[in-house]
């Protein structure tokens, strides 16, 4: 089960407001490579994960992806905090003022809401850490473009942390990818008896 | 390994010596080797502990191993946009 | 929120950051017992931190601290507030 620590994770600070960039920033709460999905996808994936390692790792990792989300939530938050509705629309926030105001909705920076379609849980190790290897990879990828496409350094700070955070995970998911293969390529059994129908 | 590994040497792993930490850094480049590798299969080198940076050095860099710190723009890898 | 809280709670950030980053360490590396002891002495550290400053700025664990009338745990400022 999960508690709740009244911190952030890692400090911010966005002393101007920044509309431009909240429409993009919201891509990693709710787009397809964003810190729900990947939440979303390590805790599921973790219940059919074969060794304590892996286990741990996708618990661990899951819930840490959980204050990232918390993270880009501040961020939309403080980003569009105070912005007049038409300063918004001029922005390219008119759609998204008119049915979330200044809320923080789950969607892409196109307007796409959340879909579990961007994430697989498979049940077959291998895949379900490779696809693991992948998310991190297009996370890394996804906060690269934004710190690209923004100029202030209260915003850029936050983005530079969470995309180290990625490079953290994909290697413990590669450690943990090498765990499972060494322990699957030593058993006797198969995850599902070839040429048998499953139990 | 079912035994707990305990390192020969006990000093502090903690760094705060810029030279020490680039030693460090330098398992990015030279990790432990794969050995036992087989073709459709995909492979991450094992980190190990070297020296760790203290706190809030790791929290401003974002991890607290020297050799996983790679911040955005020094890797070419990571520069395809 | 003060510059003494700021310091407080950025020194507690920074430790419970290593701790997290160091569990990842170890959920992989369950062998290691330099990490482990590491990882204990950051504990530790930053349960003395945590206790001193939920007793000076109220608690941010809800269930692990007793609290005052009226409730603490309600109190702004919320994470996700410009502090």
């Amino acid at each position: 089960m999960w508690f709740y620590d009244k911190k952030l994770q890692y400090p911010i600070k966005i002393k101007n407001s920044n509309p431009r960039m909240a429409k993009y920033i919201i891509s990693q709460y709710g787009g397809p490579d964003g810190e729900l999905g990947a939440s979303v996808r390590y805790l599921s994936q973790r219940f059919t994960m074969p060794t304590e390692e892996a286990k741990s790792i996708l618990n661990d990792i899951g819930t840490e992806e959980l204050a990232h989300l918390e993270m880009v939530g501040t961020m939309v938050y403080q980003l569009l905090k105070g912005v007049p509705a038409k300063e918004l629309e001029k922005l390219g926030l008119g759609d998204y003022f008119t049915d979330h105001g200044r809320a923080v909705y789950p969607q892409s920076a196109g307007g796409t809401p959340f879909s579990a379609m961007a994430l697989q849980s498979k049940g077959d190790p291998i895949a379900d850490l490779t696809e693991d290897l992948a998310a991190e990879q297009k996370a890394r990828a996804t906060y690269e473009n934004l710190i690209r496409l923004c100029d202030d350094p209260d915003i850029i700070d936050p983005l530079r942390f969470l995309r180290a955070r990625e490079i953290i995970h994909f290697q413990r998911f590669g450690e943990a990818l090498r765990i499972v293969e060494d322990k699957l390529s030593q058993r006797q059994y198969f995850i599902s008896p070839p040429n048998q129908p499953e139990e | 390994m079912n035994e707990c590994m305990m390192s020969p040497c006990m000093t502090d792993l903690v760094k705060t010596d810029p030279k020490a930490l680039e030693q460090c850094k330098q398992q990015y480049f030279k990790p432990a080797p794969i050995t036992g590798a087989k073709l459709a299969h995909a492979y991450v080198p094992i980190q190990f502990l070297q020296c760790l940076y203290e706190p809030s050095a790791g929290l401003m860099q974002g991890t607290i191993f020297p050799e996983l710190d790679r911040p955005y723009g020094e890797d070419p890898e990571y520069l395809c946009n | 929120m003060d510059a003494t809280q700021q310091q407080m709670l950025h020194e507690l950030m920074a430790l419970d950051f290593s701790i997290i980053d160091m569990q990842l360490y170890l959920d992989t590396h369950p062998n290691d017992q330099r990490a482990i002891m590491y990882f204990n002495s950051l504990v530790q550290r930053a349960s003395v931190l945590r206790q001193t400053y939920q007793q000076k700025y109220g608690p941010l664990m809800v269930n692990t601290t007793t609290s005052s009338c009226p409730w603490q745990w309600i109190k702004d400022p919320w994470p996700w507030e410009r502090q």
